[in-house]
């Protein structure tokens, strides 16, 4: 058997012993999916919403916060402008003066770890939550959020985030990458390995800063740091997975590439910093993850480097051909092709397998997240792109990680 | 406050024969398409047998009386086709198979009768043709032969009316034998036979074209001038020369 060919035998194997953990997880808590939002006892909640250089989107996101069905008095929202060279500041103060629930603050421009821990000695809220200036709360989504710490086990809780907007082939890309990353969120969670806090919308019990510390720089990973630290302590995240919180997409490839070389390289380097997280016998599920998110990556790394030298030395080769008939190619016609002369073997059986398992996340996706958009070319671009851009973006990573590249927010 | 982190090894080792029982599928699949391809195949290689014996009696029914009755198209797609089918079967076999090494021998004997059929009839019935005859081996051995091949194609895609057969030179079969003694070949290939002229050795686009020049503006004259039959819309002989 071809080297490569083996190897995609394990990628499959090892992507259908995930789909397949996934699915009889699901299957398993698929009652206590969703949680009953609160109806009382509202506990108080300081909302953070630290911003640099944000005038175009800070004031729509404070509109949703103003806006959420949350007791007014139960709720503060602290602005921290974290040294804006725009306009933020100014757009922020109309907010400020206008509702008496936003405070502004401005500081020294010191990255977004330090606007969080200047507003969160601002507060002496029991809850504390942090919200991208870039995103927009919708409006149920604090109250439905709120009720998971109900539990007194639960130290923080994250949402669901959506992407606002999509119009070009990346940005539907993503859409679909979220409304998938949504289930994905909440079967982590019920397994007790969630590893990230999201910046778009996570509310954790002050308790949790007092016991483990405050937000760290966290090679530009601050959320992630925080749930890897929150697991080494033991402390329990949750999934609200019908707290909605939309978000910008990345419009172009650059933005986008930075953003998750920004990710990929934040988790590398945290796992660096926290290796005892690999230890699976206390970590149980989360090392499990982390181990196949390792081989599942590494081998679809290949896989697709791999591909990508076929595909380049098919159009080498075509082109070698042309040049034989000094590339006047029009009187060729188009290649026959007939199905039944390829020798498929079980590897295509296999890969049907996986995409039916695909469009099945999706499908439960979807219904989770109540979503009635139209996904039928945003599952052509995600199957036709995804694992080329992902591949990229690790790539990047690990060669950023390699070089010892500092990474860069936008 | 600490929250159950172990994991369940029960599940694990559930999910993982669940696993290993898709991926058999997977194998388990690919058996029964394989048996079907195979039962497919055997069709093919009967309908291939019928194919031969009937372009075989097509071939001396036509040779009483060339001139008359040559439907030149309807032969040469049949020919066309019985190519078609024969990839198939390489492609599933591999070259090497005996069954279609056998097929591959049919087929090269029906080319030779259908170039000396149309040889026959371009001369008794004084019509212009263009039959290129052109020997090749395996490409690893002989590089210029998959060049030699691309550009033929391309010259049947843009010139229909050449009649263009290819052969195995290393395949055994006497009558190519006999055909390599009449024209005294060696082995320097590729080999082109173009009406009855033989080249050794690659020629390139522009060569061939040199070659050619003389018999494509004849023809191109011929179809200005006279719709003959429907010639120029026949498929030639071999799906793909290399």
């Amino acid at each position: 058997m071809p080297p490569m060919d083996f190897l995609a035998y394990i990628g499959i194997f090892l992507g259908l012993y995930f789909s397949i953990f996934v699915f009889s997880t699901f299957f398993e808590y698929r009652k206590s999916i969703y949680k009953e939002e609160l109806k009382k006892n509202f506990p108080k909640v300081c909302l953070i919403v630290p911003c640099y250089n944000e005038e175009k989107n800070i004031g729509k996101t404070l509109d949703a916060l103003l806006n959420l069905d949350y007791p007014k008095e139960k709720l503060e929202i602290i602005v921290i402008d974290d040294g804006s060279t725009d306009k933020t500041f100014s757009k922020a103060k109309i907010f400020e003066e206008k509702d008496e629930r936003i405070k502004l603050f401005r500081k020294e421009n010191g990255g977004k770890h330090t606007a969080l821990n200047f507003a969160i000695k601002k507060t002496n809220s029991r809850f504390i939550g942090s919200v991208d200036a870039d995103s927009y709360v919708k409006k149920d989504a604090l109250k439905k959020l709120m009720s998971y710490f109900e539990d007194e086990k639960t130290k923080a809780v994250v949402s669901t985030i959506k992407i606002s907007g999509a119009k070009n082939v990346l940005e539907q890309i993503q859409y679909l990458e979220y409304l998938i990353s949504a289930f994905l969120r909440k079967i982590f969670s019920l397994t007790n390995c969630l590893n990230v806090v999201p910046g778009p919308l996570s509310v954790i019990r002050r308790e949790v800063f007092d016991k483990i510390g405050m937000y760290k720089d966290a090679h530009q990973t601050e959320d992630m740091e925080m749930a890897f630290r929150m697991q080494r302590a033991n402390l329990k995240i949750a999934h609200s997975i019908d707290s909605i919180v939309y978000t910008n997409p990345c419009p172009t490839f650059k933005s986008l590439l930075i953003q998750r070389l920004r990710w990929r390289r934040g988790f590398i380097l945290n796992l660096k910093d926290y290796p005892d997280l690999l230890n699976i016998r206390r970590y149980g599920n989360l090392s499990f993850l982390f181990y196949y998110y390792i081989m599942a990556g590494s081998v679809s790394l290949i896989l697709i480097l791999w591909g990508v030298w076929k595909i380049i030395s098919l159009i080498l080769n075509k082109i070698v051909h042309f040049s034989w008939i000094n590339f006047d190619i029009f009187p060729l016609s188009l290649p026959k092709i007939n199905l039944f002369s390829f020798n498929l073997g079980p590897l295509f059986f296999l890969g049907m397998v996986s995409f039916l398992i695909f469009i099945f996340y999706i499908i439960i996706s979807r219904h989770l997240t109540f979503d009635k958009k139209n996904l039928r070319w945003k599952v052509v671009y995600y199957v036709a792109l995804y694992a080329f851009l992902n591949a990229t973006w690790w790539f990047s990573a690990l060669f950023s990680v390699v070089t010892k590249r500092k990474a860069v927010w936008r | 406050m600490e929250t159950e982190k172990r994991i369940n090894w029960k599940k694990h080792i559930l999910v993982f024969f669940l696993t290993l029982l898709i991926f058999s599928s997977g194998f388990f699949l690919n058996n029964i398409l394989s048996e079907k391809k195979m039962t497919q195949l055997t069709d093919t290689q009967r309908d291939l047998t019928i194919d031969i014996l009937s372009l075989e009696t097509q071939f001396s029914i036509l040779n009483q009386a060339p001139c008359q009755n040559l439907n030149e198209s309807i032969l040469t797609k049949e020919l066309y086709d019985i190519s078609k089918k024969l990839s198939l079967i390489e492609n599933t076999l591999g070259e090497n198979n005996p069954d279609f090494l056998r097929s591959k021998k049919y087929y090269s004997i029906l080319e030779l009768k259908h170039w000396l059929l149309l040889k026959r009839a371009a001369k008794d019935c004084d019509f212009d043709s263009v039959f290129i005859l052109y020997f090749y081996s395996d490409k690893n051995s002989y590089p210029d032969c998959e060049k030699q091949g691309y550009i033929l194609t391309y010259f049947r895609e843009k010139y229909p009316f050449l009649k263009i057969y290819s052969f195995d030179y290393d395949l055994d079969l006497s009558a190519l034998q006999s055909l390599k003694e009449v024209y005294s070949l060696k082995k320097d290939l590729p080999i082109l036979i173009i009406n009855d002229e033989v080249y050794f050795g690659f020629k390139d686009k522009k060569e061939l074209e040199e070659i050619l020049s003389e018999y494509i503006e004849i023809k191109e004259e011929t179809a200005t001038t006279t719709p003959l039959t429907d010639l120029d819309e026949a498929e030639t002989t071999e799906d793909d020369a290399d």
